[in-house]
């Protein structure tokens, strides 16, 4: 569900190709789900989840922050990953 | 509420230390309401107008921009270095929650221990309008 303003155009695209070759991001295998976007307080709320079960939460936050970081610095877009307690089905 | 939820994750946090991670957690999250409320922040309402928190992430928004907008000896990086320890709190508390397997949670425990103490004292600061708060 999207909510706000649309998606920009950048950032689907921005997203699935650092998901997909970021090293920090497949080692975890980290995966975002594209329908759960939303524009929140000014930022694009991303909702994040790991396929690695064993990671502890500071050893995902330091992926997420380092992607995340990467995402905002191509798009220009100010976006903020957080994590989900469940896996996307999809 | 903050100050309790930090002294239970202090107390907790060898015997059963994914509760802590909770506790921390609930503490930063209590202190950034308390510190952007005293700040003039208004709280949400719902559909029956009462009053309620903010979501998740629109508290460490508010934190961000708080912290930049009126408070200018916080740079931008620092400013949003708070965000990122709250987002970073916010993960241990979900992995502490949710997580069915076994991890390694005394990193979390330890780490979000670094970021709720000084959190807890900046928002105490803005809270009791001394240090920072007061330029």
């Amino acid at each position: 569900m999207v909510s706000g303003p649309q998606i920009p155009d950048n950032l689907k695209p921005a997203l699935d190709r650092l998901f997909k070759t970021d090293q920090e991001a497949v080692r975890l295998g980290l995966k975002y789900d594209p329908r759960h976007i939303e524009f929140q307080y000014g930022v694009w709320s991303v909702p994040v989840a790991s396929g690695i079960a064993p990671a502890n939460g500071y050893e995902l936050s330091r992926a997420i922050h380092h992607v995340q970081e990467v995402a905002e610095r191509q798009t220009n877009l100010p976006i903020s990953f957080f994590l989900m307690t469940q896996f996307p089905q999809n | 509420m903050g100050e309790s939820s930090l002294a239970a994750a202090a107390t907790l946090k060898n015997q059963h230390p994914r509760s802590a991670v909770s506790r921390y957690y609930y503490s930063v999250f209590c202190a950034a309401h308390a510190a952007v409320i005293c700040r003039g922040q208004t709280l949400p309402r719902n559909d029956a107008g009462e009053e309620i928190n903010w979501s998740h992430v629109a508290i460490r928004g508010l934190v961000e921009t708080n912290l930049k907008t009126r408070h200018p000896q916080y740079s931008e990086g620092v400013a949003r270095a708070y965000r990122l320890n709250l987002e970073s709190v916010f993960n241990f508390r979900l992995r502490a929650d949710y997580a069915a397997q076994p991890y390694t949670v005394e990193v979390d425990v330890r780490e979000a221990e670094k970021i709720a103490v000084p959190f807890m004292r900046l928002a105490k600061e803005i809270v009791h309008g001394v240090g920072p708060a007061n330029t």
